[in-house]
C-alpha cells in the first residue's frame, strides 16, 4: 500500500471508525487521538493481514486501544448526564437536540461490555447482517444472535436507569 | 409456539433475520400474545432510539495530521536505522582493525620466534660488523 492508497483507505474508513470510537469513548478529541494511533499501528502491520480483513483488523486495533484508554482514564470517562451540557457544543454541525441524543447513546454504549457495544455498533451503524457480524467478530451466528439480544436488553436497562436518575435527555420513543 | 421460544426469536424477527417458516410462526404468536407483543414494541423503541444517532464529522485536518505523523515516524525510524547501521559498521571496522593488527603482530612475532637461528645470525652478524667497525 503506497502513501496515496493509504490516504484513500483513511478517507473511506475514518468517518465510521470515528463515530464508533466516539460512541464508546464519549469524546471526539479522544476518539480522534485513538483513531490516529490505530491507523499508524495498522500501517506498521497491515502486510501480515489479508486485504479483505483490513477493516476488521483496523477495528480490532482501535477497539483494544480504546479499551486500554478507558482503563487508564476510568475516572474521567464516565461523565454522567449531569455534566453533559458542557460537551454539547462539541460538533457544531449538529443541532443541540441531536448532540444530546448522541451523548445519551454514547453514555449508554460506554456502560455496555465491549463485545456488546461492538455487536450493536456493527448492526445499527454499519448495517451489517448477523452473518457479516459473525465473520467480523469471529463468532458463530448463534452467538451473534444471543449477544445482540442481551445487548439490546442491557442498553434498554441502562437508558431507563439514566432516565430515572434525571429527566435531562429527551429519549424519543423510549418510555419509562 | 411458546412465549420462551418467541422471546428468543423476537430480536431476530425485528432484524429480518428469521427464515420464512419461523417468521410466520413468530408472527402468529405475536398476534395472540400481548406480553411478547410488548417485548417486541420495547425492542422496536430501543432500535428507533439507537437509529436516532447522527454521525459526527471528523476534523478537517485529521487525514493530513495522520499522514504527517506517519511520515515523521517512518522518517525517524529510517534515521534511527541509519544511526544504528553507522554504529554497527564502525564497530565491525574496529574489530577487523584490531584483529588484523594483532594477527599481524603475532605473525611477525611467530616469524622471529620460528627463525631464532636467522635472527641470531643477523644479530651476531650485525654485532660483528658493528664491532669490526668500532675496531676500525
Amino acid at each position: 500500500m503506497n502513501q496515496y492508497q493509504f490516504e484513500t483507505f483513511i478517507k473511506k474508513s475514518s468517518p465510521k471508525l470515528c463515530n464508533y470510537l466516539y460512541r464508546i469513548l464519549g469524546n471526539k478529541e479522544d476518539a480522534e487521538d485513538i483513531m490516529q494511533s490505530s491507523y499508524i499501528a495498522f500501517y506498521e502491520n497491515y502486510v501480515k493481514i489479508e486485504e479483505n480483513k483490513y477493516i476488521s483488523y483496523l477495528y480490532k486495533i482501535a477497539h483494544n486501544k480504546a479499551l486500554n484508554f478507558k482503563k487508564k482514564h476510568k475516572r474521567n470517562i464516565f461523565i454522567g448526564i449531569d455534566n453533559m451540557e458542557r460537551l454539547y457544543t462539541e460538533d457544531t454541525f449538529l443541532s443541540e437536540e441531536s448532540q444530546k441524543k448522541n451523548k445519551a447513546i454514547s453514555l449508554a454504549f460506554q456502560k455496555l461490555p465491549p463485545k456488546m457495544s461492538l455487536a450493536l455498533d456493527l448492526q445499527f451503524y454499519q448495517n451489517m447482517s448477523y452473518k457479516e457480524i459473525s465473520v467480523f467478530m469471529n463468532i458463530s451466528e448463534k452467538a451473534v444472535d444471543s449477544l445482540l439480544l442481551r445487548a439490546k436488553k442491557k442498553i434498554k436497562k441502562i437508558i431507563l436507569r439514566e432516565l430515572q436518575k434525571k429527566d435531562v435527555i429527551c429519549l424519543q420513543g423510549v418510555e419509562k | 409456539m411458546r412465549c420462551y421460544e418467541a422471546k428468543n426469536l423476537i430480536s431476530r424477527y425485528l432484524d429480518n433475520e428469521l427464515e420464512s417458516k419461523l417468521r410466520i410462526k413468530t408472527e402468529e404468536h405475536l398476534s395472540s400474545c400481548s406480553t411478547c407483543k410488548k417485548e417486541l414494541q420495547s425492542l422496536q423503541r430501543i432500535s428507533l432510539f439507537l437509529h436516532s444517532y447522527e454521525d459526527i464529522s471528523i476534523s478537517e485536518d485529521f487525514i493530513s495530521k495522520t499522514m504527517l505523523q506517519l511520515y515523521n515516524k517512518s522518517f525517524r525510524s529510517k534515521k534511527q536505522t541509519n544511526f544504528f547501521l553507522k554504529i554497527a559498521l564502525n564497530f565491525i571496522f574496529i574489530i577487523l582493525f584490531t584483529v588484523s593488527l594483532f594477527s599481524g603482530l603475532s605473525m611477525s612475532l611467530d616469524f622471529f620466534h620460528n627463525n631464532d637461528d636467522i635472527s641470531n645470525y643477523f644479530a651476531s652478524e650485525s654485532l660483528l660488523t658493528f664491532l669490526e667497525l668500532e675496531n676500525e
